[in-house]
């Protein structure tokens, strides 16, 4: 009796489990921001002899991008009445996860955001349309910047915009220490260690700088500022020298010693991918790392003006500063609408109207006169990061594509060895012999 | 000889038309399980084939699978970080299994009393668990743990300079299982369906025997408890192996891969950085994993698990 009675509670307590365990699906269900904006009925219209095309757009966004370009797409669809937009939108990382499974499925959506990190890989298996001979028109855009879309030679995607990697500055802590700077010179890398020591000194309850110690980006720059580069030019290989490498985590670990970054235990505890998180913020460092683009949102959640300077020893003949695709349009390849798809690419490319409603949301816009004609109307950040870009322009070079395992290397790895390195549990010389090995056979391994 | 024939002819109908009512039986029982059979057949075991056929193949999502034997194998067992992830993971597993259970039998203990209100009480303490393992709770633990958090606030006010949870390697996962053991409810409320089963009379023989509350504890729930601890400790084991949104969302494998779950690591693997072959092969180990812990626990079982009155 009593065995029977345990046998029911048992059963109650698996299927109560199992309840529990749906709850829990049911909580994390998948974030899909898929909204079809207002469209104009074909019916309504009344010309039926317009065919309706309908026309998937993806774009990685955030709140204030999805505003944007919800405007612009509005904007487009008034223009263009027969055509449709449907807006797929998600965060950076859900994003390439949707649109690889949508990829693997064969239905990507008509026109599609591409990061250069990830053009290679979609352009290699044949899920993008080749633009070369359509009526999407670069011609407002510099050479230099169009050959950032090509693939052998070929244009697959057009970029929206530039940017670059930069240190930006917060000058009212700099002020309080007391510390002359000026964000034009080119510094070297003792000189700029100095300064981040300096304000700790100064003001001890602030460091110079977040610690930067496993950021792919400076890192890239510092091997080219070494006359190096961290991957080989075909990409199978890790190019920077373990001297060089060893010497950029000794920089690092010989900052944190003095003040001049974070100790580690702070520097691990807050997510580097969120600008929200940075310490920046809240005006605890004088100095971080940044996109141009990204600048500005630091600025807002600062709540003060910021300054923009290339990173130290810009002024030598390598040219260390590249210019950067900030983003692309593409187009799939298996598009049915080309004609729609491309007039879309075309209108959020080169429209004047669009270039005011975007600014420099994707990076400096890529459209020269745009560029100019936003500088002039809107004013403010938007023309300091103008004014920077020109000025990187002239000294910096373009370089090749980073391979797809760029994200793995510099996202994964160089994190764990560079904290590694920060909580003094590997020497820069251990630490630089580890990463060039593991990030050699990731690259082999494709 | 013509007996057993006949014998055997008329047994032999006895048992078709025995087997024909079991077939209409069976009919009828298997329509009911359709629903399930059809969700088993195309949602589950489909899917767990073709992982198992990913797990031999080099796959990016992009192009078609390609055929590579047992290599993703053979890396795997050369990869730091996969042997870094199953370290993690088993002391997730021995560590916060055995806390989250003596809370909620602890709980389910105490709210085992007549006491008045006692069902708002039990609706109270089962709430968090309803939150479970969501992204809203992961970050606001986040927040709660956070250098400047809650948490140090109030160890500040005793004087005590609290750690940087999230920076530091050993609390990294201090904080992981201090949520794991926080969603307790669900354990006990299969506990408490299990004391009231406990019946009364062995407790009222013992008290008149002069047997003390802790003995009667030890001596009579514990051993009536067993068989709920065993399903508990069992569920329990098989769902820490496979926890992901709260190690994603709170330290997303970090500092240092101190949190590198297996299941974030698959993840990784398969959607980050798109190599779903390889993220196969560690999905086929981990069910392999699992399987090998739910045997030693069952094979344990007959050891420490009363089914007798």
């Amino acid at each position: 009796m009593i065995g029977r009675k345990k046998a029911y509670s048992m059963a109650a307590g698996v299927s109560l489990a199992a309840v529990v365990a749906l709850a829990g699906c049911a909580t994390s269900s998948p974030q899909t921001n898929s909204t079809s904006s207002s469209s104009p009925s074909s019916s309504s219209s009344g010309a039926a002899s317009v065919q309706q095309e309908n026309i998937t757009f993806a774009w990685w966004t955030t709140p204030i991008r999805t505003k944007m370009t919800e405007q612009a797409i509005a904007l487009f669809e008034k223009k263009y009445p027969n055509i449709h937009v449907t807006s797929e939108y998600e965060p950076w990382n859900g994003y390439w996860t949707k649109l690889a499974t949508q990829a693997a499925g064969g239905a990507l959506p008509d026109v599609m955001q591409m990061d250069a990190s990830y053009l290679n890989q979609y352009v290699s298996n044949g899920s993008l349309m080749n633009l070369t001979k359509t009526s999407i028109n670069t011609s407002g855009l510099s050479p230099d910047v169009v050959d950032m879309g090509k693939v052998n030679g070929k244009l697959y995607a057009v970029p929206v915009a530039i940017n670059t990697f930069c240190e930006i500055v917060n000058p009212a802590i700099l002020k309080k220490a007391g510390i002359s700077f000026n964000p034009n010179k080119s510094y070297t890398w003792d000189q700029f260690a100095n300064i981040l020591i300096e304000v700790h000194k100064k003001l001890p309850n602030v460091y110079g700088s977040t610690d930067d110690i496993w950021q792919g980006a400076p890192l890239a720059y510092w091997a080219r500022s070494h006359g190096e580069s961290l991957f080989s030019a075909n990409g199978k290989s890790i190019a920077i020298s373990e001297k060089t490498l060893a010497a950029w985590f000794q920089y690092w670990l010989n900052l944190q010693n003095k003040g001049g970054v974070e100790p580690a235990q702070a520097n691990a505890a807050w997510d580097h991918t969120d600008p929200t998180a940075s310490p920046f913020d809240k005006g605890q460092v004088a100095f971080t790392y940044a996109s141009i683009g990204q600048d500005a949102s630091y600025q807002q959640y600062l709540g003060k003006p910021i300054e923009r300077m290339m990173f130290p020893d810009w002024n030598q003949p390598s040219k260390p500063n590249i210019l950067h695709p900030a983003m692309y349009w593409t187009i799939s390849s298996k598009t049915k609408y080309p004609d729609a798809a491309e007039k879309l690419v075309n209108f959020l490319e080169n429209d004047p109207q669009v270039s005011k409603i975007f600014q420099n949301d994707r990076g400096v816009t890529a459209n020269l006169k745009n560029r100019a004609a936003d500088e002039k109307a809107i004013g403010g950040v938007v023309a300091q990061q103008d004014n920077f870009m020109d000025k990187v322009e002239k000294v910096s070079s373009v370089v090749p594509l980073d391979p797809p395992a760029a994200g793995q290397i510099e996202g994964n790895l160089l994190e764990n060895i560079g904290q590694e390195v920060t909580f003094k549990k590997l020497t820069p010389d251990q630490a630089a012999k580890q990463f060039i090995q593991q990030a050699n056979q990731i690259l082999a391994q494709g | 000889m013509g007996i057993s024939m006949g014998n055997a002819l008329k047994s032999n109908a006895v048992a078709r038309s025995a087997t024909r009512l079991a077939s209409k039986k069976n009919k009828s029982a298997y329509v009911f399980m359709t629903p399930w059979l059809l969700g088993m057949l195309f949602l589950t075991a489909g899917s767990m084939l073709f992982t198992l056929y990913l797990a031999f193949t080099n796959y990016d999502l992009l192009t078609p699978p390609k055929f590579i034997g047992a290599e993703n194998f053979r890396q795997l067992w050369q990869d730091p970080n996969f042997w870094t992830s199953i370290r993690v993971t088993f002391i997730y597993v021995v560590v916060s299994v055995p806390i989250r259970l003596a809370a909620a039998l602890l709980v389910a203990t105490l709210v085992n009393k007549p006491i008045r209100g006692i069902g708002i009480y039990r609706a109270l303490i089962y709430l968090p668990s309803l939150l479970g393992g969501s992204v809203g709770a992961s970050i606001g633990w986040r927040t709660l743990f956070d250098q400047n958090g809650p948490i140090n606030s109030v160890l500040s006010l005793f004087g005590i300079h609290g750690p940087v949870w999230l920076g530091n390697p050993v609390t990294a996962i201090i904080v992981l299982v201090l949520l794991s053991a926080w969603q307790f409810g669900s354990e006990m409320v299969i506990f408490l369906a299990g004391l009231k089963q406990i019946p009364s009379y062995l407790n009222e023989a013992a008290t008149i025997d002069g047997a003390s509350g802790v003995q009667r504890y030890f001596r009579i729930t514990l051993p009536m408890l067993s068989p709920i601890i065993f399903f508990n400790l069992l569920m329990g084991t098989i769902s820490s192996f496979m926890v992901f949104t709260q190690v994603y969302v709170i330290t997303d494998g970090g500092p240092m891969n101190s949190t590198l779950f297996y299941v974030l690591y698959l993840y990784q693997q398969g959607f980050q950085y798109f190599h779903m072959g390889y993220a196969a092969a560690l999905a086929v180990i981990l069910l392999i994993i699992i399987a090998l812990c739910s045997g030693f626990i069952f094979l344990t079982s007959r050891f420490w698990v009363n089914y007798d009155v």
